[in-house]
């Protein structure tokens, strides 16, 4: 068979790195924008603009682990590479999936989140703190999805 | 004063016929001055409401014309202004109150008045603009009226001035100069009456 | 029946989230009703001057200008013109700007032609998106001036029109006319279907407005109807009913219109100025409160498009508060004719 578990394992890994890294690299692209945006009206509001900006961005480091993750497990950095079957494979790539794909979602909802906070402070500058709570409610599901996808790569034994 | 005449039954002859050409002029032209002062109490009533009423109607067109203008640009008021078809055709004739010519207008307006967009101005404008257009007329008339107080002052100021002189200037002038003939006569009278009396003696 | 009863969906296209961020800043210079309430109760134009310098924006244009109406008048309305600008500068800003520089740029037509017509020489030039002194040359003959098509079309048309007829009216009335067939095509090629419905509304309520108008000036159809052209939302005949018809035939034609309870309220048409007046600010009112709530939305041409039109507004409020202030005209009347304005 040519493919094999350890190819699928790759899948996981690439998808979880690259969807999450699309996802903030959308979400911090909208945010960028909007706060572009404000800053040219008002370039005293960079501190602020920045924060909400790389919110989404969190996203992406989030997939960016749960793709280490695997690859420490598969031995690929550094020591010797462990066997993978078909089923382990099949199964490291469902678990690198929550990670994936909810940080792909996530990031752009985030993103847009961010846009309209630094609209918000863009009026009311005295709400600084309101409108960082309101993107970063969106990381929670981000992160349980980063907890879900290391639980479950937990659980698969490799040999 | 006396006039600077010769005594003599000639000059008391002329003077005497002065004296009534004078009475007689003195009193036409006081029944004059009398129907003056009567017409011209009665134009300068009429003007009284006349204004009255222009005034109120000045002070509303100015209103609506302020109440447009809070809604017109500098651009759109100068469009307003820029280019109008409406034309003023005013007539002047004259006619006579007692003798005195006084100016009468007739003023009609001609085409439409509303240049300006439908669009872009504020309805106010229209009421502005029908308003001085309503108040237009009105001035004219009252301008008539104004200019035929102010003749019929000057006028009523001359025939004044006659009267005057005639009655605290001439008229006691020729009494005097009569009266002053008079004595002087009957003193060439009683003089030659002496004389006479002398030569018979 | 049109479609501008119903409340339509916003585009929430996150392209336009640059335009939306600098237009977040810029609101801060929007009016809201607080200060438009203390403006009125001040006694002269300074004051007023000086609430208004509270917002920012705003007090940057009024800075060192004479504080009579006129200075103010223009200094408000290069700031509105500025605004435009630098939205319109944007790839995405430039269909939502070119509805008010239109009305800006078909004002400097008429006034480039009517000036011509009275044969006065040049006078000052007020913002334009064209060079005055080619449309100028144009409109005295040049026809090499290089001028964009849709004003090119006007300008010759009206020119032709006038020579045959000589009536004055008809210069605005056929200029107003391009505008509202450019406005329908702005509506028809809109991405939002929000801004689509409100340029609807806004060119029906032209037309109406228009209607009322040549009703009250006792118009001849035959002047009125230059102004009409064939679209899908008013036919000649409505416009011909107003006009023409009893007072009663107006309400029925808005109830067919389905605009009865917008322009008159509860009440019946009035051949009136005044009466008129109020329908203009009942108009103006419908679209603020049409584009309103689409103020929070953080994507799309919506709040991009509410907040010029906000702009719009507020310079019409300031110039009712800055003249009424002069000319001594009282609160309540002021009060009376203010637009609502984008933020209460």
């Amino acid at each position: 068979m040519i493919i094999d578990g350890l190819t699928i394992a790759y899948l996981g890994s690439a998808l979880a790195i690259g969807l999450a890294g699309i996802g903030s690299a959308i979400g911090v692209g909208i945010a960028g924008e909007a706060g572009a945006g404000v800053l040219t009206e008002d370039p005293g509001k960079f501190g602020t603009v920045l924060i909400l900006q790389a919110l989404p961005g969190t996203q992406g480091i989030y997939g960016l682990l749960s793709g280490f993750y695997v690859m420490i497990k598969l031995g690929l950095l550094g020591g010797s590479p462990v066997t993978v079957s078909v089923l382990q494979g099949v199964q490291i790539l469902f678990a690198c999936l929550p990670v994936a794909i909810v940080c792909w979602f996530s990031a752009i909802a985030q993103g847009k989140t961010a846009a309209a906070s630094i609209g918000m402070i863009a009026r009311r500058p005295e709400e600084t703190g309101k409108a960082i709570i309101l993107p970063a409610m969106v990381e929670t599901y981000a992160i349980l999805s980063l907890l879900a996808t290391i639980l479950l790569l937990n659980t698969i034994k490799l040999g | 004063m006396r006039l600077n005449v010769n005594p003599n039954r000639m000059e008391l002859m002329k003077l005497k016929n002065r004296l009534a050409m004078a009475r007689r002029g003195h009193k036409l032209l006081k029944d004059k001055l009398d129907a003056l002062v009567q017409d011209f109490i009665k134009v300068v009533r009429e003007n009284r409401t006349l204004r009255r009423d222009i005034e109120a109607e000045i002070i509303k067109a100015f209103e609506a014309q302020n109440k447009a203008s809070l809604m017109l640009s500098e651009e759109d008021k100068e469009l307003v202004t820029t280019l109008t078809q409406q034309k003023i055709v005013l007539h002047v004739t004259t006619r006579h109150i007692t003798g005195v010519k006084v100016p009468h207008f007739d003023v009609h307006l001609e085409g439409n008045p509303y240049s300006y967009s439908l669009v872009t101005t504020p309805a106010e404008l229209d009421e502005a603009l029908s308003s001085f257009f309503q108040v237009l007329p009105l001035m004219i008339k009252l301008a008539e009226a104004e200019k035929a107080i102010e003749l019929l002052a000057v006028e009523i100021q001359k025939t004044r001035r006659r009267v005057n002189s005639l009655e605290y200037v001439l008229i006691p002038n020729l009494e005097e100069t009569i009266k002053y003939i008079n004595l002087k006569l009957d003193e060439l009278a009683r003089s030659s009456v002496t004389r006479i009396m002398r030569i018979k003696r | 029946m049109t479609t501008i009863q119903e409340k339509p969906v916003a585009t929430q296209n996150t392209a336009y989230a640059y335009l939306v961020g600098r237009i977040r800043m810029l609101e801060r210079g929007v009016l809201n009703g607080r200060i438009l309430e203390s403006a009125l109760k001040v006694e002269d134009v300074e004051q007023v001057v000086r609430i208004i310098s509270e917002l920012p924006y705003l007090s940057e244009a009024l800075q060192n200008i004479p504080k009579a109406p006129a200075p103010l008048d223009d200094a408000l309305m290069s700031h509105f013109w500025e605004t435009l600008k630098e939205v319109g500068r944007q790839k995405l800003g430039k269909n939502l700007s070119l509805f008010f520089q239109y009305s800006f740029d078909f004002n400097d037509i008429k006034l480039i032609i009517k000036r011509h017509l009275a044969k006065k020489a040049s006078g000052r030039e007020y913002p334009g998106t064209f060079d005055w002194k080619k449309v100028s040359h144009f409109v005295s003959g040049e026809t090499g001036e290089h001028l964009s098509d849709v004003y090119r079309r006007a300008i010759e048309e009206t020119l032709a029109v006038y020579e045959s007829t000589h009536h004055v009216q008809i210069v605005e009335l056929v200029l107003d006319r391009v505008y509202l067939q450019e406005v329908m095509n702005m509506a028809e090629i809109s991405e939002s279907p929000v801004i689509k419905n409100w340029l609807i509304a806004f060119f029906m309520f032209t037309f109406f407005r228009s209607a009322f108008r040549a009703k009250y000036q006792e118009s001849k159809f035959e002047l009125y109807r230059t102004i009409y052209f064939k679209n899908p939302y008013l036919s000649l005949e409505d416009l011909s009913d107003i006009i023409t018809g009893p007072d009663e035939k107006i309400g029925e034609v808005l109830v067919h219109s389905g605009m009865k309870n917008i322009l008159l309220g509860e009440g019946e048409y009035r051949n009136d100025p005044y009466y008129l007046a109020e329908i203009e600010k009942n108009m103006d009112n419908y679209l603020m409160r049409f584009i309103r709530p689409y103020r929070t939305l953080t994507f799309g041409p919506e709040p991009v498009f509410g907040f010029l039109y906000a702009k719009s507004i507020d310079i019409k409020n300031l110039r009712i508060l800055l003249h009424g202030k002069y000319f001594g005209i009282g609160e309540n009347e002021l009060r009376n004719k203010l637009r609502e304005c984008y933020y209460e």
